[in-house]
């Protein structure tokens, strides 16, 4: 890939010459190559491959995320699950391939629909801004540098805050708050978007038992409303119970489809080697329970 | 020396306006965690100088660019308004190289502002070499490192017949852009600067908002450091900003208490300039300097006092705790002697404090004062008594710390001879609410697990 490429800040960039040559056995359960595209997928991943300087850390990535379902990413440390969303939003150039939004668009075209959910640890929470602040950054998909909020952007920020039970903390400095209750912050911003396609990373990392009923029951109503959420997930005994559908990365795509078609001990084993014998134990017991 | 009118009165004027401009981009830079960028862009003012000025010497004699551009050939090379360009975009470059160092190569920010500014430097220094020999023009890069406040106010423009100095235009506008800038883009440079990455997925470019932030930097440092020169020139873009930080909780806030406190150290420096001289016996001293020295002063001041971050309130919080603590358990002392029939002089609480709570003499004292002081305890003939509020709070204490005992033992099956010290802490921070859902979790029970009557 060329590095001038880096943060042009688009996804379509398709540079054929470098593709790096691809072994379709190594895709167990993904698009078979040359493949159709279903035309209304919310997510369409298509032949995506991301470098990082001349270090591909994700290989052809192929795949269509229906719209209403919830998705997770799982994978080993390493295994390219955040790069996956960056390249999807465009926060990392793509060495190859392309990713079109919602029926076929563009992301620039389609920016309003499509909300963020970073990592918790990716922002400094000491920055002077209060929770109804940080809340209202989700409404400027919509505004962009000028527009002015309108009484239906107050409103729509009031409800985020309602939903996920931090309205009493509104005006209470963000650094202030619980892991959990800023995890809450971060999600009630893309709730405030009123999008309908969410890309989530980690969204379940390290908070209480609380906020994760709290995150589960708005992931839940999110696909009720027929929007679709691709989250990045490291716990892979709660996959099946969360999710419907499961991306399982290993630098290449290991597996994709339903859960329990996904996380079998074939599948894992690939994914994560030796390393996770007692995981995959787990997500055989999974499995019977799910079927049972 | 004292304060004379007009003269010390624009010099302060002057300073607080330049103070100003610099601490509203200045709070954005300490925010991203690029403070420096402000020493990096303006010590890039010399080689912009010199640029601009040696471009123009070089385009007035080209004849090409004379064909072109005709005027060329009567313009001035030492024109401030060429030289001012000069430095703001080389201002803008230093950031611009700075960005690419960092993304394309990956060094670390911090090192990539040191190599592009140094070298930039350098590169002007040189210039002014060549421009020195060549034509015979003087820039005297000393003039430019330090500046001079009191210069700065002799050189003067006449405004509707008035003698207004030059300096004050200037920054006074470069204040006013600044305000008016950071009021307009105030929502796009807090969602760009806390959150970057969520910024550009929704379509904020976060990109062109850093460019308009550096290059509001890069016009500040240079309408600033002809008065101030562009070493303190970085002391008003971080210094009020840092503390502004350490005060407020919000934003707004901060950039309003930041300009506050540039106008403060502003005018206090100079004040300091004319008075302490006198005082220690020496000639005189700059005032830019002085400016820089109130800002600090005024920094080490909010370390010590700020209201939430202090050390100085920190620590008070800490001892008020550990009071409230100890006056709480002195209490349950007395409330236990009252339930074994002792009554306790000073010298025996004392002793008990010492053993069980292992506090000392003055400690104890001090605590046995709050709670005379609060109306819970009464001496007479050397012995405590509680009185009757006292005896209610105490009530409280010996009940919440009987519930968790109980709570421990039976619930959490803690053995009765551990509990003891557990209950001790958790007694303090018992609310009447807490306790009575204990009770209700325990039941009709009238003893704790050592047989103890727990008080109602």
């Amino acid at each position: 890939m060329s590095v001038a490429d880096r943060g042009t800040g688009t996804v379509d960039r398709n540079s054929p010459g470098d593709r790096v040559p691809v072994d379709p056995a190594s895709i167990v359960h993904g698009m078979p190559p040359g493949h159709e595209h279903a035309r209304d997928a919310a997510l369409m991943v298509h032949d995506v491959t991301v470098a990082y300087d001349r270090r591909p850390v994700l290989f052809a990535i192929d795949l269509d995320v229906p719209a209403g379902c919830l998705c997770a990413v799982v994978g080993p440390n390493g295994s390219g699950k955040t790069t996956l969303l960056r390249g999807c939003l465009g926060l990392v150039p793509l060495a190859a391939g392309h990713v079109r939004m919602l029926g076929g668009q563009r992301l620039d075209q389609v920016r309003a629909d499509v909300a963020y959910v970073p990592q918790r640890e990716s922002v400094d929470w000491d920055f002077p801004v209060s929770v109804r602040d940080v809340v209202r950054m989700g409404r400027l998909p919509h505004r962009r540098w000028f527009g002015r909020m309108t009484a239906e952007d107050h409103r729509r920020v009031d409800e985020a805050m309602a939903r996920v039970e931090i309205g009493d903390l509104a005006d209470r400095q963000i650094g202030r708050l619980s892991g959990g209750q800023q995890q809450r912050v971060f999600l009630a911003r893309a709730l405030a978007q009123d999008a309908r396609l969410y890309f989530m990373d980690e969204p379940f990392a390290a908070v209480d038992a609380t906020t994760e009923r709290a995150i589960l029951d708005v992931l839940r109503d999110l696909r009720r409303q027929g929007r679709t959420v691709i989250a990045v997930h490291h716990d892979l005994p709660t996959v099946a119970a969360f999710f419907d559908r499961a991306i399982l990365l290993n630098q290449r795509l290991v597996a994709y489809g339903p859960v329990d078609e996904v996380l079998t001990p074939v599948h894992l084993e690939r994914a994560y080697g030796g390393r996770l014998v007692p995981l995959a134990a787990a997500a055989d017991a999974l499995r019977t329970q799910a079927g049972g | 020396m004292t304060w004379a009118h007009p003269g010390d009165t624009w010099i302060a004027v002057i300073g607080a306006l330049a103070a100003v401009a610099c601490a509203l981009p200045g709070c954005f830079l300490v925010l991203r965690r690029l403070a420096m960028m402000g020493d990096a862009i303006s010590h890039a003012v010399l080689p912009g100088l010199a640029g601009g000025f040696l471009l123009m010497l070089w385009a007035s004699d080209a004849g090409s660019i004379r064909t072109v551009l005709p005027w060329i050939a009567g313009a001035d090379p030492r024109h401030p308004l060429v030289m001012l360009t000069g430095a703001i975009v080389v201002g803008i470059l230093t950031a611009v190289f700075t960005e690419l160092l960092h993304e394309r190569l990956r060094t670390d920010r911090g090192a990539a502002m040191g190599i592009v500014f140094t070298s930039l430097f350098a590169l002007g220094l040189i210039m002014i070499r060549r421009a020195a020999d060549d034509v015979r023009v003087d820039l005297d890069p000393a003039c430019v490192l330090y500046g001079s406040l009191e210069l700065a106010r002799l050189d003067t423009l006449h405004i509707a017949g008035r003698e207004v100095p030059r300096a004050l235009v200037t920054l006074g506008g470069v204040a006013l852009l600044n305000g008016t800038g950071t009021l307009i883009l105030l929502r796009v440079l807090r969602a760009t600067s806390f959150d970057p990455a969520f910024s550009q997925v929704a379509g904020l470019r976060p990109r062109v908002a850093h460019l308009l932030l550096m290059t509001m930097t890069a016009v500040t440092a240079v309408a600033a450091f002809e008065a101030v020169g562009t070493i303190l020139v970085v002391a008003m873009i971080v210094t009020p900003a840092a503390t502004a930080q350490l005060l407020t909780r919000r934003l707004g806030a901060m950039l309003i208490v930041a300009a506050a406190i540039g106008i403060a150290s502003a005018i206090g420096g100079h004040w300091a300039a004319i008075t302490l001289p006198g005082v220690f016996g020496f000639e005189d001293t700059v005032t830019s300097g002085m400016i820089a020295v109130a800002g600090g002063v005024l920094f080490a001041l909010a370390i010590f006092l700020a209201p939430r971050d202090g050390i100085l309130p920190a620590r008070r919080r800490t001892h008020a705790l550990g009071m409230r603590i100890l006056a709480e358990d002195l209490l349950g002392m007395l409330y236990r002697a009252e339930e074994a029939g002792e009554r306790l002089s000073i010298e025996i609480v004392r002793a008990r404090a010492s053993a069980g709570l292992d506090v000392g003499p003055r400690r104890v004292a001090s605590a046995c004062a709050r709670l005379r002081r609060r109306g819970h305890i009464e001496t007479a003939d050397g012995m405590f008594t509680l009185t009757a509020s006292g005896r209610a709070l105490a009530r409280s204490l010996v009940r919440a710390h009987r519930l968790w005992e109980s709570f421990l033992v039976r619930h959490a099956e803690v053995p009765p001879d551990h509990v003891h010290r557990t209950a001790m802490e958790l007694e303090h921070v018992t609310d009447a609410a807490t306790a009575r859902a204990l009770e209700d979790r325990l039941g009709a029970e009238a003893l704790d697990p050592h047989g103890r009557e727990i008080p109602g």
